[in-house]
């Protein structure tokens, strides 16, 4: 947008105000001295707010999509090739939920700009502090691994070898981030996040009845059998799978590193709310998509091989697309969950962890990026490696830590002595910690189910 | 008596492009990007120290901490038998 040379008669600016009567003639106050460093003219005040929501869109939307990642791709599909549409219903539940846990963070990334590895430290202590860092790398790195199996198994699918798209897939995660720009990056993520629009229409290719979808998707029920072992299993996975521990040092740090201030909260809770309809329409549009196998009575053993299966029924643009779309959806959550990773690492240490800062300035920060993607790379190609291990210990680890990073980030709402008017309603409470008591206990059934498969029947 | 027409043109409303000047075409707006901006004061905590708990929240962290300790021990439990470390008989 190009700067106009034009007659200042008043300048609004958020957070600027402007001395009275500046730049009126005749008033004898001081004139302005033009418009401050960087800033975009435009002319009308819904312009000022449509670009100001732009600046600031992004962190919300790359949180809550890359959520669905290729774990997040497997347990949709499955929840529809085992179940149809008749879980549809527990997505719009979990719409609000995954809201309100990263409205939290929204306050509380906006008010104290760090991110939460170190507000954990800070204010918890270092046992604490320290738990929760190295829980978080552990499952990060594991879910990183997982990434990098799904891109293999995809690519593997079009006649791609894996010593060849895992290496390709590593570069270009590691190129995203080393421009030493944050808009780059940012800009790089929102597109890949667009391309899920891919999923909500090859759902449409499947042609749902909207009134069966409208039905499944308000009024909750169960499917034939009842609660089952497996249906219990398959429930907390997609819960646990949405409300994902590492978004809520993920959006945090982001919103440190993009340094949004405070009369951006409202535009970047609209930017979270965005993301959090976006991923949840997408997930609903993987179970319609699953639910194809499920109508015609077929089974896969993942999703990789779910597009093959579906190749005969909707076209190879379907079965292609599909494993595109898989590969974006690891590329995504690979890049969020590292950078996750690395800016906790980088808070924790106090080492300069930030996008806009070149690899020579921030040589700590961008080291656990690399390292931990050339690891999991490395450790996806070895032959025989313990993936089906590392899936599962993915889901223990994280049913683990959802429960305690929570924790944390109600109790940290809750710190009116350093947040103040940015802290947690009454009503905030009430509601966080329903879902906390209900978390709890999902993430503690899931964990016992796989560690202990004979506990729970069918 | 007030005709019709006089009546649809006093309720039309006027033709406004949202995007264009508000009507005073000395008056702009300007927009600054967060990273262009200057350095806000945030809420530090690093003066505060820990964090004062009340008994509830105390308690809270306390079984949150038992359990995390008895889920380690079960994925350990579990690893082990995973691993054939323990007698068949005690994994299922």
């Amino acid at each position: 947008m190009e700067m106009q040379e034009t007659t200042l008669i008043q300048v609004t600016q958020p957070g600027v105000t402007p001395e009275a009567g500046a730049n009126v003639p005749g008033s004898g106050a001081a004139p302005l001295a033009g418009p401050p460093a960087g800033a975009r003219v435009v002319r009308s005040r819904l312009a000022q707010r449509l670009l100001s929501f732009l600046m600031v869109f992004g962190p919300g939307l790359i949180v809550m999509v890359a959520d669905n990642d290729a774990g997040a791709v497997s347990s949709y599909t499955q929840a529809g090739a085992q179940y149809g549409m008749r879980l549809l219903w527990v997505m719009l539940v979990l719409l609000p939920v995954t809201y309100f846990c990263q409205e939290m963070v929204v306050r509380l990334g906006i008010a104290t700009g760090r991110g939460h590895a170190s507000m954990i430290y800070e204010r918890f202590g270092k046992w604490w502090g320290r738990f929760s860092i190295w829980d978080l790398e552990l499952v990060n790195f594991l879910t990183l691994v997982t990434e990098f199996a799904a891109i293999n198994l995809a690519l593997s699918k079009v006649g791609i070898p894996g010593y060849v798209s895992v290496p390709i897939a590593a570069v270009g995660l590691i190129l995203m981030v080393v421009t030493g720009s944050y808009l780059r990056w940012e800009r790089m993520s929102v597109a890949l996040c667009f391309v899920n629009v891919g999923w909500i229409a090859f759902a449409l290719l499947t042609h749902p009845a909207p009134i069966a979808v409208a039905r499944n998707l308000l009024v909750p029920g169960l499917p034939g059998g009842g609660l089952t072992g497996s249906l219990m299993f398959l429930l907390i996975a997609i819960v646990g799978t949405t409300v994902a521990p590492w978004q809520l040092f993920f959006q945090q740090s982001c919103i440190a590193d993009k340094r949004l201030r405070f009369r951006d909260l409202n535009r970047e809770r609209l930017d979270t709310f965005i993301g959090a309809v976006f991923t949840i329409v997408n997930a609903c549009a993987m179970m319609l998509i699953g639910g194809v196998l499920y109508t015609h009575g077929l089974r896969y053993d993942d999703p990789a091989q779910m597009a093959v299966v579906l190749g005969p029924i909707m076209g190879p643009i379907v079965q292609y697309g599909i494993l595109l779309l898989m590969v974006n959806a690891a590329i995504l959550g690979a890049t969020a969950i590292t950078l996750a990773s690395a800016w906790a690492f980088g808070e924790i240490m106090g080492w300069p962890h930030s996008l806009q800062k070149p690899v020579r300035e921030a040589p700590g920060f961008y080291g656990v990026y690399i390292g931990g993607v050339v690891l999991a790379a490395a450790i996806v190609l070895i032959p025989q490696a313990p993936l089906q291990v590392i899936i599962i210990g993915v889901q223990v680890l994280a049913g683990l830590m959802l429960p305690s990073a929570i924790i944390f980030l109600q109790l940290l709402l809750n710190d009116r002595e350093l947040l103040g008017a940015f802290a947690n309603k009454r009503w905030n409470n009430w509601i966080n910690w329903t879902i906390i008591a209900v978390l709890f206990v999902l993430s503690a059934v899931l964990a016992a189910q796989v560690l202990l498969p004979g506990l729970f029947p069918g | 008596m007030t005709t019709l027409t006089e009546v649809f043109r006093m309720k039309r409303p006027s033709i406004h492009n949202p995007f264009k000047s508000d009507g005073n075409d000395d008056k702009v707006y300007y927009v600054v990007h967060p990273l262009d901006d200057e350095p806000e004061e945030k809420r530090d905590p690093s003066t505060l120290g820990p964090m004062h708990l009340s008994k509830g929240e105390k308690l809270s962290l306390y079984a949150l901490r038992g359990y995390l300790v008895l889920m380690l021990f079960l994925a350990g439990y579990r690893v082990l038998g995973m691993a054939g470390v323990l007698a068949p008989h005690l994994v299922r």
